[in-house]
């Protein structure tokens, strides 16, 4: 069992490790859990794993690019999926030639107001810290930037967006848009490697463990 | 483990592609009005062992579940469309464009292509052409007895004469527009044709409606920054060796699997 569980453990360590270059990506950590179930011949002891996801802030990166776009602080960027509003940390957009902004994958981000429509030949976008959009002089509207009490909740689809859960309860966001800039993966890979080094380790030792049970139980049925 | 496997597989190839971009924006230092290019990774498909929320018992639920991802893939590459830095090279037919737009050329079939690459040179009929003879659009023909050319920041084109006081004014130099620039196809030769995400072009006078500046004189350089580059290359193979560090580990695991029977 707990070879399973550090097996599992090493899945999660090593996708952390292959997405520390994805834009907006949050590490996942892994608990183990003791548990025992009583049986006739005495309690039955295993550990079983949890995941959750870490979601402290990333590093920003500046990019420079106009529509690239950052949180730094807790929220997310809400974008319409074929199923209702997804949630991302990943704000590298773009501008159709309709205008409508949409997500890399071109999902339309979603808009708190927008009394005005982005004109697609006009100037360049401008976004201030609170998410208000402006092109030259006018204001456009504001940027949806959503936030959730218990973000553990939230599960990722096959896009790699935050889906909620119908029950989950929306918190304030404190994020502040930054512009020119796109926030780096919250892994880390020191943190990881060391993690895994401590997997393998323990992987060692359970191993170790199941060779001397199988070894004692061989003396027990040798031959005299 | 063998989910960890693929997982540092794909970050390994992911970093390949990383370092790929980063070798030809490297060796692009040079290239006038070169726009660096940048790769988007995404996570992979997550794969969900237990629901977060699902129901323990009929009043608790999970406050995390188990989901674990099968790593990452490259998700899109685009160009970043990023202002370089203006050289002054003192040619008068070296043109640079300070702010938003691209020169628009024709191929002489129909076709046009799109260029931030300012370097023209005047063919033996006078029109500015580029470096590869592809004519600027609209042309613009430099009458045989002009002496020099003065292009103004808004693209008017005009011509000292010999012989007159007055300058001649011969045409007007356009700058073409895209609503999405990063959806145009790089086609090689520092040239972009248009694309379903582009949008279409739309032809603006320099200096109005968004559209940049001419700068006369002055070439755009390459917006790659060598510095950046080179950071970004260390990143990369440090993110190359972890991941494969990863398929070892998985790997002596594995090893230890099959020395228990």
């Amino acid at each position: 069992m707990a070879l399973v569980g550090l097996e599992r453990e090493l899945d999660g360590l090593s996708t952390n490790l292959a997405n520390l270059g994805t834009v907006g990506y949050k590490r996942g950590r892994s608990a183990f859990h003791e548990f025992s179930v009583p049986r006739q011949s005495g309690d039955v002891r295993g550990v079983v794993i949890r995941t959750n996801v870490d979601f402290s802030q990333g590093d920003l990166e500046r990019t420079g690019r106009d529509l690239d776009l950052a949180l730094l602080g807790e929220g997310f960027f809400a974008v319409e999926g074929p199923a209702g509003e997804v949630y991302t940390r990943v704000g590298d957009f773009h501008l159709t030639p309709q205008g409508v902004l949409v997500a890399e994958d071109g999902r339309p981000v979603n808009w708190q107001r927008r009394p005005v429509a982005i004109d697609p030949e006009g100037e360049r976008l401008t976004i201030e810290s609170d998410g208000t959009v402006r092109q030259g002089s006018t204001e456009l509207g504001r940027l949806r930037i959503v936030d959730f009490a218990d973000r553990q909740r939230l599960t990722r689809d096959a896009a790699g967006y935050w889906v909620a859960p119908p029950e989950a309860r929306q918190a304030v966001p404190t994020a502040a848009v930054h512009q020119y800039a796109l926030e780096g993966s919250n892994g880390n890979g020191i943190e990881e490697m060391v993690a895994m080094i401590g997997v393998q380790r323990a992987f060692e030792s359970v191993a170790r463990v199941v060779s001397s049970i199988e070894e004692s139980y061989r003396r027990l049925t040798r031959p005299f | 483990m063998i989910r960890a496997m693929r997982s540092a597989a794909s970050g390994m190839l992911a970093q390949q592609t990383q370092v790929d971009t980063i070798a030809n924006n490297i060796a692009n230092v040079n290239t006038a009005g070169f726009k660096r290019n940048r790769v988007n990774f995404r996570s992979l498909l997550y794969t969900t062992l237990r629901e977060p929320g699902a129901s323990t018992t009929a009043t608790q639920r999970n406050p995390t579940g188990l989901q674990i991802g099968t790593g990452t893939e490259v998700s899109s590459s685009i160009k970043l469309h990023v202002q370089g830095d203006l050289e002054p090279t003192g040619n008068e037919l070296d043109l640079a464009i300070q702010g938003d737009g691209f020169f628009k050329i024709s191929l002489g079939n129909g076709e046009f292509r799109y260029s931030r690459d300012g370097s023209f040179r005047r063919d033996a009929n006078g029109d500015l052409v580029t470096v590869d003879g592809f004519k600027l659009e609209p042309g613009i023909t430099i009458p045989q007895e002009a002496l020099n050319l003065i292009v103004g920041q808004d693209g008017t084109v005009q011509a000292r004469v010999a012989g007159s006081e007055t300058l001649q004014t011969i045409g007007q130099i356009r700058l073409i527009r895209f609503a999405n620039p990063s959806g145009l196809r790089a086609e090689g030769q520092n040239f972009f044709s248009v694309t379903g995400s582009s949008g279409q072009p739309i032809e603006q006078t320099p200096g109005l409606q968004g559209a940049g500046f001419l700068r006369q004189g002055f070439l755009e350089r390459s917006n790659v920054a060598v510095v950046d580059e080179l950071i970004n290359l260390i990143q990369a193979q440090r993110n190359y060796e972890v991941n494969s560090r990863t398929i070892q580990v998985a790997d002596e695991m594995l090893q230890q699997v099959s020395n228990l029977i």
